[in-house]
């Protein structure tokens, strides 16, 4: 009786069955609809208004970057911090730091003898790179005003890479990349 | 070059205006797959959502000789395969949520009369390897071909999953006493 029952049932039907069903749960989900469209939109322009340093950098390869599964992308975000934090501890006293130095703006420090060239960008630059000062022992630096409160930033080595602060308080993700932040007083 | 490709090109020299045009366009069937695979609303809009996202970073990716709409329903279908992985996870963390399956009497289910809530029930019984070659084939109405390069398997495998897939919903169906036509 099953068995009759069950050839009765055509693949057309099944067919229709999930074309029907899914149809009418994305109809009744309108509301969701219009929130995706609005989120999305709402993304990219902030995504657009943070692009000057993505511009800057030159890099279209930025959006092109292979999307990771979250295990890689983990592994990914571990290892650039690692890396990060390696170079301030085996080289003494040049890992990266960013402090407030009470009232007197924040000095922000990056050690990479041997890079031609350290930017700092965050959002308190509008995401432009300004240019560290580097001293004999190979120690970049710059002071800046900061308005009190939480900001994120990067370092950028050489005109290419963008490097985490390992002395940061906190890092976000940030597309594709680990953003540092810092939290002023 | 017709009017979605001309969208596709204004969104890729950075006008968000006209990536809001091809959301529009493809919001419905991308969250009806993601739906379809996830198996409810919530999950399927965050998928649906970073797929429009990433795809809108990916653009340059995309080869404006192919169909967009295989391109969206991969990211679509990754994403939400990634999701359902890591949603596993967590509820393996979770020890104190304890799931029991029960057989629902099929009078009530049927009282129900919700044919979208039937379906997500329907599909929520097969696995994942199985449900999304059927929602891109019969929702996303899709040929083997295609299906095949979303989903990177072989096209033989595809028809294989869809044909299992297919005899395991009829006997869902029958059990229940659900008619696709009804």
């Amino acid at each position: 009786m099953r068995n009759e029952m069950r050839d009765e049932i055509f693949d057309e039907e099944v067919a229709k069955f999930i074309k029907d069903g899914i149809s009418r749960a994305v109809e009744i989900d309108g509301a969701r609809l219009d929130r995706i469209e609005k989120n999305v939109l709402e993304h990219l322009q902030k995504r657009t208004q943070r692009k000057g340093i993505f511009s800057w950098l030159r890099l279209p390869a930025l959006p092109t970057l292979p999307s990771m599964r979250p295990a890689w992308a983990l592994a990914a975000a571990i290892a650039i911090f690692l890396i990060g934090f390696l170079s301030g501890v085996v080289v003494q006293n040049t890992g990266t730091l960013a402090f407030n130095t009470s009232g007197q703006g924040v000095l922000f420090v990056m050690a990479y003898p041997e890079a031609k060239e350290v930017q700092l960008a965050g959002d308190f630059t509008k995401w432009d790179p300004v240019s560290l000062t580097r001293d004999s022992r190979g120690m970049w630096s710059t002071k800046l005003d900061l308005a009190p409160g939480r900001h994120e930033y990067v370092f950028i080595v050489d005109g290419m890479r963008m490097v985490v602060d390992p002395r940061a308080q906190e890092y976000v993700k940030s597309y594709d990349h680990l953003n540092s932040v810092i939290f002023v007083s | 070059m017709g009017e979605e490709g001309r969208f596709i090109q204004q969104a890729l020299d950075g006008n968000i205006e006209a990536w809001g045009e091809i959301v529009r366009r493809y919001k419905g069937a991308v969250y009806g797959i993601a739906l379809g695979i996830v198996g409810n609303s919530a999950d399927a809009e965050d998928a649906a959502q970073d797929a429009f996202i990433r795809a809108y970073e990916n653009l340059r990716r995309y080869d404006m000789e192919r169909k967009f709409s295989t391109w969206i329903f991969t990211i679509t279908a990754n994403l939400c395969k990634n999701m359902l992985r890591r949603n596993k996870f967590q509820t393996r963390l979770d020890d104190s949520v304890q799931y029991e399956g029960h057989a629902e009497d099929p009078e009530a289910i049927i009282a129900r009369d919700e044919r979208h809530e039937l379906v997500q029930d329907a599909l929520a019984a097969l696995d994942e390897k199985y449900r999304s070659p059927m929602v891109l084939r019969f929702y996303g109405e899709l040929d083997y071909l295609e299906i095949a390069q979303i989903l990177d398997l072989p096209e033989g495998t595809v028809k294989t999953r869809i044909h299992r897939a297919k005899e395991a919903l009829k006997s869902w169906m029958v059990e229940r006493g659900v008619k696709g036509n009804a």
